[in-house]
């Protein structure tokens, strides 16, 4: 966690940089620069917040004897906040500028087509401001060689939601624009798929789970020492984390002898008995880019959001958990590292059983 | 047992012992199995009853898991790798001594059961016997307090160090 006045303090020489270009007297304010975010956010919102403020000062703020002819201060005035609100942080960026015309904005939609007359007159001024985010959708008849192009806040729009934040835009002609931008604190809150391997707890990033399925032992197949089964239409690698992690089942439900299990899985097959049916194993199919790895788990327990902790440095360079979580019972889960996985499953093909490369780390 | 203090407020004599000159240091003793040990309590920042501890696969025998403390992942060490007295059994009694390893790091101690502070005059320490330095190299001491049963001194600082 790293206070925002990092970024801030660029953005203030930006400010002095641009209203210089544009001849142009501006004054930035800045509230809330103590407020604490993700190191990672931080790194990713300069870009966005840069042009921002450059669009300000462009757009917004009106030259010395325009704000003297409004009756307005000489000086414009950028005031950008930041506060924290519950998991999330709050950055304002708000100026005493010309704000922007709604009806401009209804006239640019008519005339790029995007909506008829009549339905254009419908929208309301926030539904209208939207379309400042449009890829390609510009206010101006033509660009020049710096703006117009309707693509800026385009990318500011999609670099913020990258970070799982958005933007809101109002405005009032005359009086300024603000634009809000709601961040995460941090990028580790994920939604995880709690699994039970061996009877212990793992979560899997719900954004590497293409699917989940009941594993077919007759669907798999071994080549060349991969355990590899057929799924639409593909081979898929598997990786038994059981097995991989070299977790033994010694837990009561796991001391039925195997055969019992078996007996009593086609029995329930038989009967229907969902709860029996549970003791087979399920294939979580986990991708990363175009790989795809076939994870074999006992059980699934649910979803949950976690906030996702760093193992201690003695435990960093463990292959396959990227960290750990409270799952709020006092109980510690183990978050999978799926690109690690992946990679160890693409990768076994080697003489070394995996398994025994991973018990001496 | 003699030599042992409580956890409970110091009391005035107390006091005036940790004020006496480096000839007195402060020891929480414990148990491992059923051999009595002891750190420096300066390096004991806090004692926890263990929560659920979570196994990490691909770790060496030494470590014992991950447990929350707080919300804060810590890992937990089995202090009886390290004595040779095998793998420790988490029971009723047993407990997790925090300690702040190089970095800032909390790692836990799990002990079997905890004792108290011993107060140990510097006279009463002897360095160990290379046998035992051999045996486990962490042992920085024995020290029998007032003349009663050995207790054995581990060097936290080591210990940690070979994580």
């Amino acid at each position: 966690m790293v206070p925002l006045g990092q970024v801030f303090e660029k953005l203030a020489r930006v400010v002095r940089q641009v209203s210089r270009e544009y001849d142009k007297q501006v004054n930035l304010v800045i509230t809330g620069a103590e407020t604490e975010i993700d190191k990672l956010i931080v790194e990713e919102l300069s870009d966005p917040l840069m042009h921002i403020i450059r669009n300000s000062v462009d757009h917004g703020i009106e030259d010395r004897d325009g704000r003297m002819r409004l009756g307005k201060p000489a000086v414009g005035t950028i005031a950008l906040n930041a506060y924290q609100k519950g998991n999330h942080v709050v950055i304002k960026i708000e100026d005493d500028g010309a704000g922007m015309d709604p009806e401009v904005f209804r006239a640019a939609v008519i005339r790029k087509k995007l909506l008829s007359a009549d339905e254009a007159v419908l929208l309301s001024d926030k539904e209208l401001f939207a379309y400042v985010f449009m890829a390609g959708f510009t206010t101006k008849e033509t660009a020049n060689a710096i703006s117009g192009r309707g693509m800026g806040m385009d990318i500011v729009k999609s670099n913020i939601a990258k970070l799982g934040g958005v933007v809101d835009i109002t405005s009032e002609v005359g009086i300024g624009t603000i634009l809000t931008i709601t961040l995460p604190i941090t990028l580790a809150i994920i939604r995880v798929l709690i699994l039970e391997v061996a009877s212990r707890v793992m979560c899997i990033p719900l954004a590497s789970v293409e699917e989940v399925i009941v594993l077919e032992e007759t669907l798999v197949r071994r080549i060349d020492g991969r355990e590899v089964m057929t799924h639409r239409g593909a081979s898929l690698p598997i990786l038994r984390l059981a097995e991989l992690f070299g977790f033994d089942r010694k837990q009561p439900d796991e001391n039925v002898p195997k055969k019992d299990i078996d007996r009593a899985t086609s029995r329930a097959v038989a009967e229907g008995d969902a709860r029996v049916l549970s003791a087979r194993a399920f294939v979580v199919v986990a991708s990363v880019a175009s790989r795809r790895t076939g994870i074999v788990v006992d059980h699934l327990v649910g979803q949950q959001d976690i906030v996702i902790k760093a193992l201690g440095a003695t435990l960093r360079r463990v292959r396959g958990i990227a960290g750990a979580t409270d799952l709020g019972d006092q109980r510690v889960g183990l978050v999978l590292d799926v690109a690690a996985l992946v990679e160890e499953t693409g990768s076994s093909g080697d003489r070394t059983p995996v398994a025994m490369q991973g018990a001496t780390g | 047992m003699r030599g042992e203090r409580s956890l409970a407020p110091r009391t005035a004599r107390d006091d005036r012992l940790s004020r006496a000159p480096a000839s007195q240091q402060e020891f929480l003793s414990f148990l491992l199995g059923g051999e009595k040990y002891a750190v420096s309590i300066a390096f004991v920042r806090e004692i926890v009853k263990p929560s659920p501890i979570c196994e990490v696969p691909r770790t060496g025998s030494s470590i014992l898991g991950v447990m929350s403390v707080r919300g804060t992942i810590v890992t937990v060490v089995d202090l009886c790798t390290y004595t040779g007295e095998g793998r420790i059994e988490m029971g009723k009694h047993s407990r997790v001594l925090l300690t702040e390893a190089q970095g800032g790091e909390i790692v836990g101690l799990a002990v079997s059961q905890v004792l108290g502070v011993i107060h140990l005059a510097t006279e009463d320490i002897e360095p160990a016997y290379q046998t035992l330095v051999e045996a486990s190299p962490h042992i920085q001491a024995v020290a029998r307090p007032d003349g009663g049963p050995m207790v054995v001194l581990v060097d936290v600082v080591s210990l940690l160090g070979t994580l």
